[in-house]
């Protein structure tokens, strides 16, 4: 009886899971009624699949690369960047004053800006948002810790002090963490700006769900790991976007966005590697985008003797910048990367021209070696984590470092680590040789003194202190501090001389990024501080 | 009576495997040489004690060890089971959103892999040693050897690129909004809705991630159908029942399947559990917004709450399915007794 009444339940099983299985064979027989036949033809709806890093979309708390993608379609900003991020541009903003010391800018803000809810955009809200990504301390407030107060006198002007001087604050409002927010709305759904924000504000569910900007588009919904869906602002006071609904699809895979992009399934498959980008290559369907990064790798080498051993010592470390072949890793980190001249990445204010193809020397190297005391090389310990520049694994870059450097007579044991354990160790200044990269805060060369010495990187990250490069710490002390545009060229270039000889780094390689659209896709170009400008997407 | 007290038993000593679990997950995830601080505060705010400090405050990570396991069991009991670090919502709200894409995959994948695992199994069985069994048995050996991101891009490169008959990654298609049935389940959303087109394309997109999900597991029972099956043929009351004179298709499925299969349900226990855990390579080539990738994104950020929170949902499962299986051996074969 048991046995009887078993088989029938595995019978029933059987039946069911068959039809389930043969509905689904039926369904998969008709050639041509999938979606790709759609989506060929329309225009109003962009898909954009991608490897996002989304943590939150509240403006006074996100810090991820891939969020600005978002912000800036959904916010505007006091000050913007358009195709390159060399000049900063006037946006909700119309013009701008900055007081004899620098430390006081007056900004005319734009009139009839109109939030997507209806509200007015003006000052107060400009006011109620400094305030507020100051006073969350969240990652987004680092960028604010130089203000010191907000002024709204009336209703299109805001006056910013600043502590000290600062020539990359317009560069600095230009982000994400300066978007101007929707302060009635915001506030009547928990956001709060005043001082005790970061206990008190209760926004942020809110945000991951709605947006409270005046940006051309509106956040409609987010679904953490499969898509956000950005819908065209009806109140938008500039010109509507082309696109009327722009949608990040959560696609972590390269390989399945590449197939996705030929068959038409997606607009823009935006991250791929140079193998799968060169795979696209005679695609007419298909167009392949290169574009360079601010993102550096680095060897970076412990100034600290007791830790970095041979690697404190300065000729040592001029001796790892002549013996490392840059070509060859350039070639690693695929068509169009460059090797900058040291920590300013190209295409910054005041960089210097990329190094030249065949800058290796490895008699020079192996002669500083041996001035240093080390006519045989030594050993040592190549810390590299499990991570990527723009795809390429730092592995790849390690392996090929440590070939370079045996060469001289450095011989490294490459230690591999999970991110965040490297992380640890890396950030408590403990690693004697490792490669991290970096990619940029905020779009101007100042983000880059933290390299020098006493700063959050060079000085707690790599030991490099103020007593040993003196001259060099000066120099990033004033770069903080002016604010003329030809002073800061002349001072850059002195300090990208200086550090040639001195620094604890050896910037390898500035990567490009590899995406592809399909060919009827206009606008869409890279640019760091957006990553892609959404609103000037059309297809 | 036995059952019922064999029952309690197992019940009880589900609630001291999670006791278990939670003890080494919280433990073990605490000892990984990382810092929740790095991964979670950017590279400025690194060098701001302040800051710092209040992370660790709002996250209770400046309490000792043993304080912050209670205070995390304590709340358990009373339904909560934190706030995620990463996403900032309830990991119970994060698990309803992920588990159920996955379970429903997984459900899909055993169904396919038994169904054809056991009809693999039986061919190949009855037709042994012949062209049909060799091919059968290939199938098998790949299913169980494919490294799956090889497979999972190989067949959407075939029969998404190339033939275009399955659609591609992801739970449905771009034409199709999310379902809002509210079970998260989007085969049942979508009978609930009667919206026909939207089940067929979601039944779709199943497909190809099922397949490969359960190429393994379908290798395994075919195997252990086969050789399940051959073993029990060869005994004296198949011979009896053949003696009296019945067809040979009414002694294959009455009297030999049936014992053939005991240890195939162990194979099916197992393979469903692995379904589970074992999804997120899968995810990743599919697009797939399970609890696999939830899991590995929530453990590059530490995210303590929502890792301890997946480990003890998938151990419950584990459990549970380990349960049925062994109620199943009962149910299949009248000398199992519970003890």
């Amino acid at each position: 009886m048991k046995k009887k009444l078993l088989a029938l339940l595995l019978v029933v099983a059987l039946v069911f899971s068959l039809a389930a299985c043969s509905g689904g064979g039926e369904d998969t027989a008709p050639e041509g009624d999938g979606e790709g036949e759609e989506t060929a033809v329309d225009t109003d709806n962009l898909i954009i699949a991608l490897d996002p890093d989304f943590v939150t979309f509240d403006p006074g708390r996100a810090y991820e690369a891939a969020t600005n993608m978002v912000f800036h379609a959904v916010y505007e900003t006091l000050t913007v960047f358009q195709d390159n991020i060399e000049e900063v541009k006037p946006k909700l903003a119309t013009s701008w004053e900055i007081s004899e010391d620098g430390k006081t800018y007056t900004f005319k803000l734009q009139e009839g800006v109109k939030f997507a809810s209806g509200n007015d955009l003006t000052s107060k809200d400009v006011k109620w948002s400094f305030d507020r990504v100051k006073n969350l301390k969240s990652n987004a407030s680092a960028l604010a810790e130089g203000i010191a107060s907000v002024e709204a006198p009336d209703d299109y002007t805001v006056v910013i002090n600043l502590n000290d001087p600062d020539p990359s604050l317009l560069a600095k409002l230009a982000t994400s963490s300066f978007c101007v927010i929707d302060s009635v709305l915001a506030s009547e759904n928990g956001a709060v700006a005043e001082e005790g924000a970061d206990q008190a504000d209760t926004a942020e569910e809110w945000f991951n769900s709605n947006s409270a900007g005046s940006g051309p588009y509106i956040m409609k919904s987010y679904v953490p790991d499969t898509e956000v869906v950005l819908e065209a602002n009806p109140n938008y006071s500039g010109e509507a976007p082309a696109c009327k609904t722009i949608t990040l699809k959560d696609l972590p895979d390269g390989n399945t966005q590449k197939m996705m992009l030929q068959n038409g399934d997606i607009d823009i498959a935006y991250n791929l590697n140079a193998d799968q980008a060169k795979e696209l290559e005679g695609n007419s369907d298909v167009t392949i985008k290169s574009a360079l990064t601010m993102t550096i790798t680095n060897l970076m080498m412990n100034a600290d003797p007791e830790i970095g051993g041979p690697f404190a010592d300065k000729k040592v470390q001029q001796a790892v910048r002549y013996a490392i072949d840059y070509d060859g890793l350039k070639v690693l980190a695929g068509e169009g990367s460059v090797t900058p001249k040291g920590i300013i990445q190209v295409g910054f204010l005041g960089a210097a021209d990329p190094l030249p193809e065949g800058y290796r020397d490895v008699e020079k190297a192996k002669q500083l070696l041996a001035e240093a005391g080390y006519p045989d090389g030594f050993e040592c310990t190549l810390d590299v984590a499990e991570y990527f520049s723009e795809g390429v694994s730092w592995i790849t870059f390690g392996e090929k470092i440590k070939a370079d450097l045996e060469e001289v007579g450095i011989k490294c044991e490459i230690r591999t680590s999970e991110l965040m354990v490297g992380l640890e160790e890396y950030r408590n200044g403990r690693q004697q040789l490792a490669i991290w990269n970096w990619q940029i805060d905020y779009p101007d060369p100042n983000n880059q003194l933290a390299f020098l010495p006493d700063g959050t990187v060079g000085g707690v990250r790599m030991n490099w202190k103020k007593e040993v490069s003196p001259e060099i710490y000066e120099l990033g002390e004033n770069l903080k501090k002016t604010v003329d545009t030809q002073e800061r060229i002349d001072q850059y270039t002195k300090l990208q001389d200086l550090m040639v000889d001195d620094s604890p780094y050896c910037t390898f390689v500035q990567s490009a990024r590899k995406f592809a659209v399909r060919s009827n896709v206009q606008g869409a170009d890279y640019i760091d501080v957006y990553k892609l400008d959404l609103p000037r997407i059309s297809k | 009576m036995g059952l019922t007290r064999y029952l309690i038993r197992r019940l009880v000593f589900l609630v001291f495997t999670l006791i278990g679990v939670s003890l080494m997950v919280f433990i073990l995830s605490h000892m990984v040489p990382a810092d929740p601080v790095a991964a979670n505060l950017s590279q400025a705010n690194l060098n701001n004690p302040e800051l710092i400090a209040a992370f660790k405050a709002k996250w209770g990570l400046d309490q000792p060890l043993y304080v912050q396991y209670f205070t995390y069991i304590k709340n358990f009991l009373h339904g909560d089971m934190g706030t995620s670090i990463r996403t900032k919502r309830d990991v119970l709200v994060d698990l309803k959103q992920y588990f159920p894409a996955t379970i429903e995959l997984s459900i899909f994948s055993i169904i396919i892999a038994v169904v054809l695992g056991i009809l693999f199994g039986i061919v190949s069985a009855i037709k042994r040693n012949s062209f049909i069994d060799q091919i059968l048995r290939a199938v098998s050996v790949l299913g169980v050897s494919l490294p799956q991101f090889w497979f999972g891009l190989a067949m959407l490169y075939v029969f998404y690129y190339k033939l275009g008959w399955l659609p591609g990654p992801g739970r449905i298609g771009a034409g199709f909004a999310t379902p809002t049935g509210g079970t998260g389940f989007f085969l049942i959303d979508a009978m609930k809705m009667k919206d026909w087109a939207l089940f067929k394309d979601v039944l779709r997109h199943l497909l190809l991630p099922a397949i490969v999900l359960g190429a393994f597991t379908m290798g395994l029972i075919t195997r252990t159908t086969r050789a399940g099956l051959l073993e029990v043929m060869s005994m004296d009351y198949i011979r009896t029942a053949r003696a009296k004179g019945l067809k040979e298709k009414a002694v294959i499925m009455k009297h030999a399947l049936g014992n053939a299969l005991i240890p195939v349900i162990t194979v099916i226990g197992l393979g469903f559990g692995n379904l589970l855990g074992g999804t997120v390579v899968i995810e990743t080539i599919f697009g797939w917004p399970g609890v696999g990738q939830y899991a590995y994104k929530s453990a590059t950020f530490l995210d303590f709450p929502a890792i301890i929170g997946v480990s003890l949902l998938i151990a419950a499962i584990y459990i549970v399915i380990n349960l049925i299986t062994d109620l199943l051996y009962g149910i299949l074969d009248p000398r199992v007794r519970y003890e």
